[in-house]
């Protein structure tokens, strides 16, 4: 299968130095859409999807290889492979933070850079380590994904239809936008969330940004210092921005902070 | 909620506190700037308490983490959602599940401003669609015990006819010993009697093997060869003129080449539609048998005059089981005739007018 189709790759940009953009557990590359424009002008920008979200190819969706992060940071190594790309600036939001990690460790050279929005690489709290979550919490969100209570299991299409209010969203994105397969949602949360990397964290040879929002309910300002201190020649940046999307949220800071650390 | 209101005229505040909906009013970034009445209630709480709390902090664990990944993303993107279904964390451990909706409103500058939220409780839209989930795997789980139940009863019928095969059989050969050492002619009357009986249960034995056959998914099983039909179809023919010694059958025979088929079979097929033709069709007019090969197909056309085939039986006339209830049998004759056509590729059709009735089978050559 062709991994640029299955991933719904997407490039553009005027530079030559290559930022790659992975968006994490939620979404697709939409939430990239206030950030890359930003880096049009000198870089070359690559967009993609994990499969199982947004416009990537559902057939490819693998229920034992996506159980491991390792499943997806091989995607990100053949698509980068596949356009013959080297020495990336690699950009990825929440679970891709850790993906990216992998992918480096995967395959040196592969990366330039890593730039770590909202990352984590463990979830639940483990004696002095906070992730954010306890046991018992993490019981709780494993049992609501197996009842289907909450809107997991509801799809997203009736919502994302009808797109008042916001002019650039056209027709066409109208129907792809943040869509979710139920189903892969529930596995994707799963393996996000039992997954435990903090193992990688000082192997990790290429300088880091962590970008790190204050009251992230997913990944609390903890979190952020522990890498900083477990990567060897990582940059922490805490940012005004709240939540777990800066990259949505809060864009332009988001996006100076980038500029920042790449000079 | 619920208490007298002093003023009669609606007003906002009124209407805000009042409602039966969950009312809150956050800043973007999903801060808690107003919260109704309801809501505090709802979560066990004092609105003045929500206030600066996120939103999301209101949700169960597994909503919390899905609003902070898929809805606040979809509302900053799409500047709203609607009908998405999540639990308010109540006290101590228990949840009340609710539909919410939300809209960033935005300012001058087109900017975010607010987000307004407005929560329904949802709890019993939310157990009548659990119960409908309930009834709908049990119907599931039903029809799928049924089906076994199916099988296993088609199994029953195909074991049963094979078994009743052989003590047929052993029934059918002492009946022809008995022939032999016949004396007088009360004893001849009563083997005849015996041997029809035993030769019509056999049919039917074989019948039902077939048709469980063909119900356990497997079709019929053909030997085929070389063979001339013309002096078989006329045998077959002679044989059910014994039967109906009072009918008459014109036939045209027109098959010079050999063909590959089953034999057995093909007799098989004749015989029930020249019987049915003998049974079903007017006293006073012959049944026509015409058989040809020509253009690589062969066909068998059994023709009777008298009245056309009832409307009603048209639509199932070779569904198993689909006899007219006065008729003996087991109504599986023309059910088989048509897996015998099916199984040669072919296909068992009829025509039923005032002017004639006409089962045709075809198959290709």
């Amino acid at each position: 299968m062709d991994v640029l189709t299955r991933n719904n790759v997407v490039t553009s940009g005027k530079g030559q130095q290559v930022m790659l953009f992975a968006h994490g557990f939620g979404c697709d590359q939409n939430m990239w859409r206030y950030v890359t424009p930003a880096f049009e002008d000198d870089y070359k920008i690559v967009l993609f999807d994990h499969v199982g979200a947004g416009n990537s190819d559902l057939s490819a969706y693998d229920t034992h290889k996506y159980a491991q992060l390792e499943g997806y940071a091989e995607d990100v190594i053949e698509v980068a492979t596949q356009l013959g790309l080297r020495d990336i600036i690699f950009v990825g939001h929440s679970v891709s933070g850790m993906i990216g990690i992998i992918a480096a460790q995967k395959k040196p050279g592969l990366f330039k850079s890593l730039i770590l929005v909202s990352p984590s690489p463990s979830y639940i709290n483990d004696g002095d380590y906070t992730g954010g979550f306890t046991r018992d919490q993490l019981e709780e969100l494993l049992e609501s994904l197996d009842n289907n209570h909450l809107g997991w299991s509801m799809s997203m299409a009736p919502v994302i239809m009808g797109n008042t209010g916001r002019q650039e969203l056209g027709e066409e994105l109208a129907n792809s936008f943040c869509r979710t397969d139920p189903a892969i949602a529930r596995q994707f949360a799963r393996t996000t969330f039992l997954s435990d990397k903090r193992s990688l964290l000082p192997a990790v040879q290429v300088p880091a940004l962590i970008l790190q929002c204050s009251e992230d309910v997913i990944a609390p300002e903890a979190v952020g210092e522990y890498m900083h201190a477990q990567m060897p020649g990582s940059t922490l940046v805490i940012m005004n921005a709240t939540g777990h999307c800066p990259n949505l949220s809060a864009p332009q800071e988001t996006i100076d902070a980038i500029k920042q650390f790449l000079g | 909620m619920g208490e007298p209101v002093n003023n009669t005229a609606e007003d906002f505040e009124d209407f805000f506190e009042g409602s039966l909906c969950g009312f809150i009013i956050a800043d973007p970034k999903g801060i808690i700037i107003r919260a109704n009445a309801n809501v505090a209630r709802w979560t066990n709480t004092e609105a003045a308490v929500l206030k600066g709390r996120r939103f999301s902090d209101l949700l169960s664990i597994g909503g919390k983490i899905y609003y902070e990944t898929h809805l606040s993303p979809l509302l900053r993107m799409q500047g709203f959602f609607d009908e998405v279904v999540l639990e308010l964390a109540v006290a101590d451990g228990r949840k009340m599940r609710v539909m919410v909706n939300a809209l960033e409103r935005k300012n001058a500058g087109d900017n975010p401003g607010f987000i307004r939220y407005t929560i329904i409780k949802a709890s019993d839209r939310l157990l009548y669609e659990k119960n409908l989930q309930i009834a709908k795997t049990g119907a599931e789980q039903a029809l799928l015990e049924q089906k076994e139940i199916v099988t296993l009863r088609e199994q029953l019928i195909a074991v049963l006819g094979h078994d009743l095969r052989n003590p047929l059989s052993a029934i059918g050969m002492a009946v022809e010993l008995l022939e032999i050492s016949l004396q007088g002619e009360q004893q001849t009357r009563l083997v005849q009697t015996l041997k029809r009986s035993t030769g019509r249960m056999k049919e039917l034995v074989d019948n039902i093997m077939d048709f469980a056959r063909t119900r356990l998914g497997e079709s019929i099983v053909l030997n085929r060869e070389e063979v001339l039909l013309q002096p078989v179809l006329q045998q077959v023919t002679d044989e059910l003129r014994l039967g109906y010694p009072n009918r008459q059958v014109l036939t045209t025979f027109n098959i010079e080449q050999p063909v590959h088929c089953d034999v057995h079979r093909i007799a098989q097929l004749v015989s029930n539609l020249l019987a049915n033709a003998f049974t079903h069709g007017s006293t006073d007019a012959p049944v026509i048998f015409r058989a040809a090969h020509k253009d690589n197909i062969l066909e068998l056309a059994v023709c009777n005059k008298g009245e056309p085939i009832p409307e009603i039986f048209r639509e199932n006339l070779f569904a198993p089981f689909t006899r007219e209830s006065s008729q003996n049998g087991l109504g599986l004759g023309l059910y088989i005739c048509s897996e015998i056509a099916r199984a040669h590729k072919g296909l068992l059709s009829f025509s039923s007018t005032e002017e004639e009735t006409c089962f045709t089978f075809r198959m290709p050559v």
